[in-house]
């Protein structure tokens, strides 16, 4: 029955991006972090997207459908961004602190992104209630 | 042609109609379940080839031809092809979701024409007008 196979294609899309909007939301509240438990200042983090196969396939079409996962969550190795704050407790020797290589505007491009594409997963998976439900009346 | 024969040829193109929408509707909730996926291409259900092999069918006349004959032509997968973006991916979040409306009511359609045919045959069984 592929209206299954594609409620839970849908639930790999909700799920996907949820984890992008909570990376985003990650690195907005750090963004002025100055200490982490690797230490020096937070880096932004990243998902990568991967398709994979969407569950066993009982057909040459059901082995075409791919579902989304998060395949790994990168660590933006740039360099941190340096302001003079002599006062500040993590300054260096030379009274500069380094603050995380977050860019507000770059996260919330990436916070509409995740946000408008988990409501198009979201229609989809309504679309396919309706269409399930409908057939139950023939 | 006996009767039972002709509502079974009535019935198949339905079921078949039916079958490839859903078919078509998985491969939509693919696609816009990768819409950010880099290097994945867009997949799509071809109809013309199921649908020639239906019209095909039902333009036997001999009463020993059964539409039903053509049920197992599978539909053929197609690859959307899109435009392909920076990242590989040609998937374009707006144009399945047009896909997605449109498949849904041509779904909605047979359901309702499927629907319709069973009427009909219990009102012949029954000989009353089926509520």
């Amino acid at each position: 029955m592929s209206f299954f196979r594609a409620m839970e294609v849908s639930a790999s899309g909700l799920a996907a991006q949820r984890l992008r909007l909570e990376t985003v939301a990650s690195n907005l509240a750090n963004a002025s972090t100055t200490r982490t438990p690797e230490g020096g200042a937070y880096r932004r983090r990243d998902v990568v997207f991967e398709a994979t196969p969407a569950g066993a396939a009982r057909s040459p079409f059901e082995a075409m459908l791919r579902q989304v996962r998060v395949a790994e969550v990168t660590v933006d190795q740039g360099e941190p961004q340096l302001r003079f704050e002599p006062a500040h407790p993590d300054a260096d020797a030379q009274g500069y602190v380094g603050y995380p290589n977050v860019e507000p505007v770059t996260e919330m491009v990436n916070l509409l992104g995740a946000a408008r594409a988990y409501e198009a997963n979201l229609t989809v998976m309504e679309a396919t209630k309706s269409l399930m439900l409908r057939a139950l009346e023939i | 042609m006996g009767f039972l024969e002709s509502v079974d040829r009535s019935i198949q193109p339905l079921v078949q109609g039916l079958d490839a929408r859903q078919r078509r509707h998985a491969a939509i909730s693919a696609n816009v379940a990768n819409a950010d996926t880099p290097g994945y291409r867009g997949i799509d259900v071809g109809f013309a080839g199921a649908l020639e092999r239906a019209r095909l069918a039902l333009a036997r006349t001999h009463p020993r031809h059964r539409a039903g004959a053509s049920a197992t032509g599978a539909d053929h997968l197609v690859f959307s092809g899109g435009e392909v973006r920076r990242d590989g991916n040609d998937v374009d979040v707006d144009r399945e979701m047009v896909k997605l409306a449109r498949n849904q009511i041509e779904y909605q359609f047979l359901a309702r024409r499927l629907g319709g045919r069973f009427r009909k045959l219990k009102e012949a069984i029954t000989g009353k007008a089926a509520s």
